[in-house]
């Protein structure tokens, strides 16, 4: 109750993060390190690894891939690695200063990584990236020169391995340079066709039509009437807000833009000329927020929007209640009432506006290429040593295998093309009394994995789930998207570009959120709300240096290709 | 009571009925609440199907509670740590506010203030983990106790106690029938101040019992408490729920095992307290003091 060291475990956590900023590195350097040349020492061959693993993983030690991996590179690892709490331990030993030789799996991010470069704690790996010590990885880097520039700082160090999945269409037949990731288009929207049939309406195409459909949905209060639930729980439309995969977004495509949460900044709008803006500035923004209010004020969305849980979400769904919705799946989102559902595809905007004839999807980047899954330490005596063991893991067969589990496992055998075959449900029910999913998640490893595109034609197939979606995207929404334009996820950053970012990024995005839901609850802004809104933004949150900030490594990022 | 002031003692009864059942409904729905909500299907409950009976029986998250192995070493750490925690922690409360009710004492005003700060100033994760590394307590059960042994609000109402409620005269009385300044504390104190003691006891008690951050800063990772082993098994299934989800679908419905384990898990956590807290209750309501000065 009041025993002090434990009071507010939030401030202390908070006091922690804060204070691993302030403390950076203590403990005497063991190499001398990041001037730039290699450190030739190869006596070291028992190495400390501390990482983050999957909270269903078996474990690392006695894992067959790694065993493998580990003999035929003559050394040998101790793993401490855990599923969670893995930012605080990792914060508490890099400010106790007790360093493993290598962190792995932890996703430092690129500030981090910047700050424990800077003071030395993680090693400069550029002069290690020869032919000599990383022959797999230097090949890869040789064909692929943007992953390259995304793991290289602005000051040209490379402080971790890449890592990356590059799932995109180009694993379903796509072309490889007009591939497009799996998170292009995050929310799929779905309407209840049975109860469009019913009514004698036909699939929206405009928001004019889903309005009225909507509308339609609430007056004859559908759930009660088709599905026989309790009269009054028709909900005509219910998603989450500003949500991943089950967010409001899909539906401003009318007022020709989506403002995806993404992992560059919310609200980011590459234009095609290549000029950065944010859209929740602009003037459709303004009337597309107005516009919806109405909607909201009609009763037509669902008041839970704002603070719902996705399993509140599904509940209601699950239930027969609901009559729009978003998610990647209509099975999934709508259980057992699934079959009732269709795609709702991206509608035009609304009629006697400018918007009449607009639909603009904007596409969502992609993930990025991460150097913060593998980071040796200053504490490492022989770089050299322990980099030869991850060179292995740059080849298809090899990640595959720490992505999913081992041949002879997890993949069975090849077909004619040389393409291995994952276990089937069925088979590994009757062999090891689990799932598929199980049974991958039991040995996948976390960890500098990179999983090229081209891996998905020449060395594995995708799973199904990932087609079916793949194909969705492909076939259905992608037809939707007018300009490909989007901000690269892997541009990189200054140091004093990231200290921007990273000040003004959280207020930024909360004054944006807060205020897009105060306007649809209570109705859209004044021109005196509007103009004290964008002032608001400038002044207190940053936004022109935000602006000018991704504008500038845009610039840099587009010359340099 | 007089008939004239207008109610007779069976109206007043029932007034005084009605509004404790009233009090107690307001208490009691929602762990009835949760009780139900972890033997129904969630996405009913989240739906707002759950009123008075379980939606759709289900045994499965408490299947998947107990079927993991951490749950019975989980579960006697708990008291393990909770039993020596609570005893230390009221033998360090007892050593430290007796002194501190004592007027005589020297520095009093010094060591109040002293006390005082650490409520107010704490040193923050890292310093603190540091120091108790340090002191070699990583990995120790020790580790739980000693940062923190003494909690000061806790003291402060102690030492409060021993000033205001035990009379001087009692204490005045039992030294001049012949007691050494030990004797006086453990014949004459102690006995008299077991409301507050059975009152400390339930504080540390519930704070050991409820405690999982301190053993997953120190412990790492063995002899994990209750609480962790809980969590844990939470994280679990919510990792399966949202691997699963990101890529190979099945989302639906491996989330509706982690949202059944959160009330599985409260109910299980807070069964041992429930059971536990009627043994120390009836010290709540003695009055000790009565006749034992006169005048």
């Amino acid at each position: 109750m009041k025993r002090i060291n434990t009071r507010g475990c939030a401030a202390l956590l908070g006091a922690a993060v804060f204070l691993s900023v302030l403390s950076g590195c203590s403990g005497g350097l063991v190499n001398n390190v990041n001037d730039g040349t290699v450190n030739t020492d190869v006596s070291q061959t028992e190495f400390n690894i501390m990482g983050g693993m999957s909270a269903l993983s078996k474990g690392y030690d006695n894992h067959e891939v790694l065993d493998a991996l580990q003999a035929s590179a003559g050394i040998k690892i101790n793993w401490e690695t855990m599923s969670d709490s893995l930012a605080e331990q990792v914060n508490i030993r890099i400010t106790g200063g007790q360093l493993p030789d290598a962190f792995m799996g932890v996703g430092f991010s690129n500030y981090d990584l910047a700050r424990y470069g800077d003071d030395g704690t993680f090693l400069d790996l550029t002069p290690y990236l020869t032919p000599d010590i990383m022959p797999n990885l230097c090949a890869i880097l040789e064909e692929h020169p943007e992953i390259r520039a995304a793991i290289t700082m602005e000051d040209g160090k490379i402080y971790g391995l890449p890592s990356g999945e590059q799932m995109t269409t180009a694993g379903i037949g796509a072309p490889m340079d007009e591939a497009f990731s799996i998170f292009s288009v995050p929310q799929y929207s779905m309407i209840n066709k049975a109860w469009l049939d019913e009514l004698g309406l036909e699939v929206p195409t405009s928001l004019d039509e889903l309005h009225d459909a909507l509308k339609a949905f609430k007056d004859n209060d559908m759930s009660a009437k088709y599905y026989g639930n309790a009269p009054g729980s028709t909900l005509p439309m219910t998603t989450g807000f500003d949500q991943w995969c089950w967010g409001q977004n899909i539906f401003y495509s009318g007022f020709g833009f989506t403002n995806w949460p993404n992992d560059v900044i919310s609200d980011i709008h590459l234009t095609s000329d290549g000029k950065v803006e944010f859209v929740c500035t602009t003037d459709a923004y303004r009337d597309c927020i107005t516009y919806f209010h109405d909607w909201y004020a009609e009763g037509l969305m669902d008041v839970e929007m704002f603070s719902q849980s996705d399993s509140q979400l599904i509940a209601k769904c699950q239930q027969g209640y609901v009559g729009v919705s978003t998610w990647w799946y209509i099975e999934e989102l709508m259980g057992e009432y699934a079959d009732d559902y269709v795609f709702l595809p991206p509608l035009t905007g609304p009629k006697g506006t400018p918007y009449e004839d607009t639909c603009g999807v904007t596409i969502r980047p992609g993930t990025a290429i991460s150097s913060g899954q593998l980071n040796i330490t200053n504490k490492c005596q022989s770089p050299i040593n322990l980099l030869k063991f991850f060179d292995q893991w740059y080849n298809g067969e090899t990640v595959m295998q720490l992505q999913y589990g081992p041949i002879g496992v997890f993949f069975t055998g090849q077909d004619d093309k040389g393409m291995w075959l994952s276990i089937t449900e069925d088979e590994a029910r009757e062999k090891y009394n689990k799932s598929a999913g199980e049974l991958r998640n039991g040995y996948e490893v976390f960890g500098p994995k990179l999983i090229l595109a081209e891996y998905y034609n020449e060395v594995f197939y995708m799973e199904d789930r990932a087609i079916e979606r793949l194909n969705d995207l492909d076939q259905f929404w992608m037809p939707y998207v007018k300009d490909t334009t989007f901000y690269p996820v892997d541009c990189v950053f200054t140091g004093m570009e990231m200290e921007t970012i990273d000040w003004h990024k959280p207020d930024f995005e909360a004054a944006v959120r807060e205020q897009e839901g105060l306007w649809l609850q209570k109705g859209g802004p004044t021109d005196e709300e509007w103009e004290e809104y964008k002032t608001f933004l400038s002044e207190k949150c940053g936004m022109d240096d935000l602006i000018q900030v991704y504008q500038d490594a845009y610039d840099r990022y587009s010359t340099a290709e | 009571m007089k008939k004239s002031s207008g109610m007779s003692q069976r109206t007043s009864d029932i007034i005084l009925v009605a509004i404790t059942a009233i009090v107690l409904i307001i208490v009691a729905y929602p762990l009835y609440y949760v009780l139900i909500a972890s033997v129904s299907d969630p996405y009913k409950v989240y739906a707002g199907k759950t009123f008075l009976f379980p939606s759709g029986f289900t045994l499965d998250g408490y299947k998947a509670v107990f079927l993991n192995d951490g749950i019975v070493s989980g579960f006697l750490n708990s008291v393990k740590y909770t039993v020596i925690g609570t005893v230390f922690s009221v033998v360090m409360l007892y050593i430290t506010a007796y002194p501190m009710a004592q007027k005589d004492l020297p520095g009093r005003k010094f060591l109040s203030i002293f006390f005082l700060i650490t409520m107010y100033f704490g040193g923050g994760l890292v310093p603190t983990y540091l120091v108790v590394k340090q002191t070699g307590l990583v990995g120790s059960m020790w580790s739980l106790f000693l940062p923190g042994g003494v909690a000061v609000g806790n003291m402060i109402i102690v030492r409060n106690y021993f000033q205001n409620s035990i009379p001087r005269d009692l204490i005045e009385a039992s030294q001049i029938d012949g007691c050494s300044k030990l004797r006086t504390f453990f014949s004459v104190v102690i006995p008299l101040s077991m409301p507050i003691m059975a009152v400390m006891v339930v504080f540390s008690m519930v704070a050991y019992w409820n405690d999982w951050f301190t053993a997953l800063i120190y412990l790492g990772g063995k002899g994990s408490p209750l609480p962790l082993v809980m969590r844990n098994i939470l994280i679990k299934s919510s990792a399966t729920a949202s691997q699963a989800a990101t890529i190979s679908g099945g989302y639906a419905e491996l989330n509706k095992l982690t949202e059944l384990l959160k009330f599985c898990s409260m109910i299980v956590a807070a069964v041992p307290m429930l059971i536990f807290y009627p043994f120390v209750q009836k010290y709540f309501e003695k009055g000790f003091m009565a006749g034992a000065v006169k005048g």
